[in-house]
């Protein structure tokens, strides 16, 4: 199938053109090797021939800054790549087409054919600013097309015009960007050793012949060789293209243009005296901030609610109808009971996400980058770990992916570092159970109810946390790449829904993938350790309960419930809690929070399910009952209650500051490229997470 | 009169015309995101935690860095210097 990319500079508004192309069948998935998200889609043009399209990263220049600029690089200099276009869809800002034009000419170069299409008319319509698409289409010889991103009016011509240009063979690469003699020399040089399409592609390669992935082992080093002895200097030929390229297009887009190129709009500049404004901006992002976290969790209440009826609801058929326990309960409690813990969080992300989006695409996103980058650098980050800061508050998984638009390599790895400390959703019903021992749900703060004050203040502890953990990593961790900013504050504008929904829909999703797979599998394996023991110590409890059963003439459903509480100490799991209880006695627990700590790995929403089959007569998912229950537990030896103020304090430390979620660990792993970090990542938020009980508990009992 | 184009930092006179940059590699940077040689930029605002500015280029708008501030060479425009 032929491939159409689409490509263009970030605010062009090509991902709008995308999702007007493509509708909702896009998918988002990988390039090939790297984790850079790709969203394609496949299109039927009217010739009846069915193209794939391909969303790349928007980029200013081939001459990449980041990992994701990189993709762009590489795909479109290696015609064998399974992704390289057969035809390039160009778009830009008609508003800007002076400073949107360096990519286009440089795709020009490598001799793709290209079709370009200017979004934004409308607001040029308003402005009564308009382009002669003459004088560009006289220029560059290809097919232009003025369109408002937000209709369908245009794209029936356009999907046209794509048909008439893959019939077409390859235009013939007309240079725009004339070589010096060094650089032509060399590329001359160059083409012995790599087989490239032109001049253009070949002096591409000798740029990032270090990190393009297809060169050959070998051919990276001749290419360096070629270029010591041709005195190449990279940045300095850089800066020579890009001026180059500007002269020729910024007099082409002069001629064209109705009236001064510089379309300046006072509506974002009136926005941002107020947006980006010393206090009232930041008093404006924390207001922001409430709304997006108010609207994640009370809209986020009512799916959440289906979803874990579905799942209960399933879970109790599949009782009724599979006959054999064993495999009931595989299915309903290890199966099911996974399933329904990674489902139950896509409301949240999608949420969150589509707010995100909304945001970014509205231009307030890079404002608040703008706004906090100083602050964050303090702290190893930079001002676009805001993003990664924020979705932390759903789930830290797509929050780590979004590091990937971070250029340093120091910050992007701080920030996948720290992100986990920030509470995400799963710690909500830990700290919800808990926070009622601390206190009494009527106890007030001033005006404020305490156990309100007390959430916040362990979310504030999360992110207090996160940065500090950020300074002392910045201490640590040396590099030589430098750390910039550089961000357009793009105008504002109408956000496109119809692409933050997609987004949205593409975060959970990737949540799905990611995590999806590892809390199934750990859920199973926790199902297995927890259902199995010793033969012998099995057998044991269940004569134990059997005379218990006739010494306290219990019913039919508490001696079930009592033998589901013994089993578990028999189990292997509960094996595991007693071998680690002489490790948390320190910190207040007993060998039923070890269990349940270590079930939490899977994902720490399990506590909830572990603690309620740990102390349940019947297992419940009813917080106020839970709570109930575990404020009769008694210690067997002293007879006092199990689960005091410090025993909960210490217990809600721990779920602050632990990093007990193997999912985030393996996309870690993935995002750092080896295990080191993750491991690193593990021990430092665990053991931070003892010490912090530790002092809690030794304090305060 | 003869008056020598002296290059200046976009914090001493808030607004005036790129002549040059001062770092290679983070020239690289900005002419590729459209500051060039010859764009007319406005200091507006610094950030509220400091060294970060609000600049405008051309008709767009960028946050920078104060270490990317200092590497834009401007100079006082002509209708600066008649005023």
């Amino acid at each position: 199938m032929k491939k159409i990319a689409i490509l263009g500079n970030p605010n062009s508004g090509k991902s709008s053109v995308f999702n007007r192309l493509t509708g909702l069948a896009a998918k988002v998935g990988n390039f090939p090797g790297v984790t850079v998200e790709k969203k394609k889609g496949t299109v039927r043009l009217p010739s009846g021939q069915w193209v794939d399209v391909i969303d790349f990263p928007g980029v200013y220049s081939l001459h990449p800054n980041s990992k994701d600029e990189f993709i762009v690089t590489n795909i479109l200099t290696h015609p064998d790549d399974a992704d390289f276009p057969d035809l390039v869809l160009y778009v830009a800002d008609i508003m800007h087409l002076e400073k949107q034009l360096l990519l286009f000419t440089q795709l020009i170069d490598l001799g793709l054919p290209v079709i370009m299409v200017l979004t934004m008319k409308d607001l040029a319509d308003k402005d009564r600013f308009s382009i002669d698409l003459n004088v560009l289409k006289a220029t560059w010889d290809i097919p232009i097309f003025a369109i408002n991103a937000r209709n369908q009016e245009s794209m029936p011509a356009i999907l046209q015009e794509m048909d008439r240009q893959l019939a077409k063979p390859s235009p013939l690469s007309q240079q725009q960007y004339k070589l010096s003699y060094q650089e032509q020399a060399l590329v001359n040089e160059l083409n012995d050793v790599v087989r490239t399409n032109n001049a253009y592609q070949s002096l591409l390669v000798a740029h990032y012949h270090q990190q393009l992935n297809y060169l050959k082992p070998g051919q990276s080093e001749q290419i360096g060789q070629i270029n010591t002895r041709h005195g190449f200097n990279s940045i300095a030929s850089q800066i020579r293209e890009t001026m180059q390229r500007y002269d020729f297009f910024t007099s082409v887009v002069r001629k064209s243009a109705s009236a001064g190129t510089f379309k300046v709009s006072r509506f974002s500049e009136k926005a941002d005296d107020v947006l980006t404004h010393r206090w009232w901006g930041i008093l404006i992002f924390v207001i922001v901030n409430f709304f997006i976290f108010q609207a994640m969790f009370t809209w986020a209440s009512y799916p959440m609610d289906w979803i874990e009826t579905v799942f209960g609801w399933a879970g109790a058929q599949v009782k009724n109808v599979v006959s054999s326990p064993g495999w009931s309960s595989f299915i309903s409690d290890g199966i099911l009971a996974g399933l329904g813990g990674i489902i139950v969080f896509i409301p949240q992300i999608a949420i969150l996400f589509f707010l995100i989006t909304v945001l970014e695409d509205l231009g307030y996103m890079a404002r608040a980058v703008y706004l906090f980058d100083r602050l964050l650098l303090k702290f190893g980050l930079n001002g676009k770990s805001l993003v990664s800061l924020l979705a932390g508050g759903a789930c830290a998984i797509p929050a780590i992916m979004s590091a990937r638009t971070i250029s340093n390599q120091k910050e992007r790895l701080i920030t996948t570092l720290v992100t986990p400390f920030i509470s995400c959703s799963a710690r909500i019903p830990v700290y919800t159970i808990l926070v009622g021992f601390v206190v009494s749900s009527s106890h007030r703060t001033g005006p404020f109810n305490t156990q309100g004050v007390l959430f916040m203040g362990l979310y504030l502890l999360g992110i207090i946390t996160a940065l500090l953990a950020g300074w002392i990593l910045k201490q640590i961790i040396k590099s030589e790449d430098r750390s910039f900013l550089m961000i357009e504050l793009p105008d504002y504008k109408v956000p496109d829904f119809k692409v933050a929904f997609q987004t949205a829909l593409s975060k959970a999703w990737s949540f799905v993938v990611e995590a999806g797979k590892i809390i199934l599998i750990i859920s199973m394996v926790l199902w297995v350790l927890s259902s199995y023991g010793p033969q012998s110590k099995m057998k044991a409890s269940e004569q134990e309960v059997g005379q218990i059963r006739i010494e306290k003439n219990l019913t039919e459903e508490e001696t079930a419930s009592l033998l589901a509480n013994k089993k578990l100490e028999a189990s292997y799991a509960g094996t595991i809690g007693k071998w680690m209880e002489p490790m948390i006695r320190p910190l207040g627990f007993d060998w039923k929070i070890g269990i349940a700590l270590f079930t939490s790995f899977a994902a720490r929403e399990v506590f909830v399910a572990t603690m309620s089959t740990l102390y349940s007569l019947g297992s419940t998912e009813d917080y106020s009952t839970i709570t109930e229950r575990l404020a009769a537990e008694k210690d067997p030896e002293t007879l006092q209650p199990r689960f005091t103020m410090p025993v909960a304090i210490s217990l809600l430390l721990f779920y602050v500051f632990a990093m007990q979620c193997m999912s985030t660990m393996a996309v870690v792993r993935r995002e750092t490229g080896g295990w080191k970090w993750p491991l690193i990542q593990f021990f430092f938020m665990c053991g931070l997470a003892y010490l912090a009980s530790l002092v809690a508990y030794q304090v305060l009992s | 009169m003869f008056k020598p184009i002296l290059a200046k930092n976009l914090r001493e006179i808030k607004y005036g015309k790129v002549v040059g940059f001062s770092d290679e590699s983070i020239s690289k940077l900005l002419i590729s995101k459209g500051i060039i040689i010859g764009s007319l930029a406005t200091l507006v605002r610094e950030s509220p935690f400091g060294q970060t500015y609000y600049v405008k280029i051309d008709g767009l708008r960028f946050g920078l860095r104060k270490e990317e501030l200092d590497v834009i060479q401007v100079t006082e425009t002509e209708a600066q210097i008649s005023s």
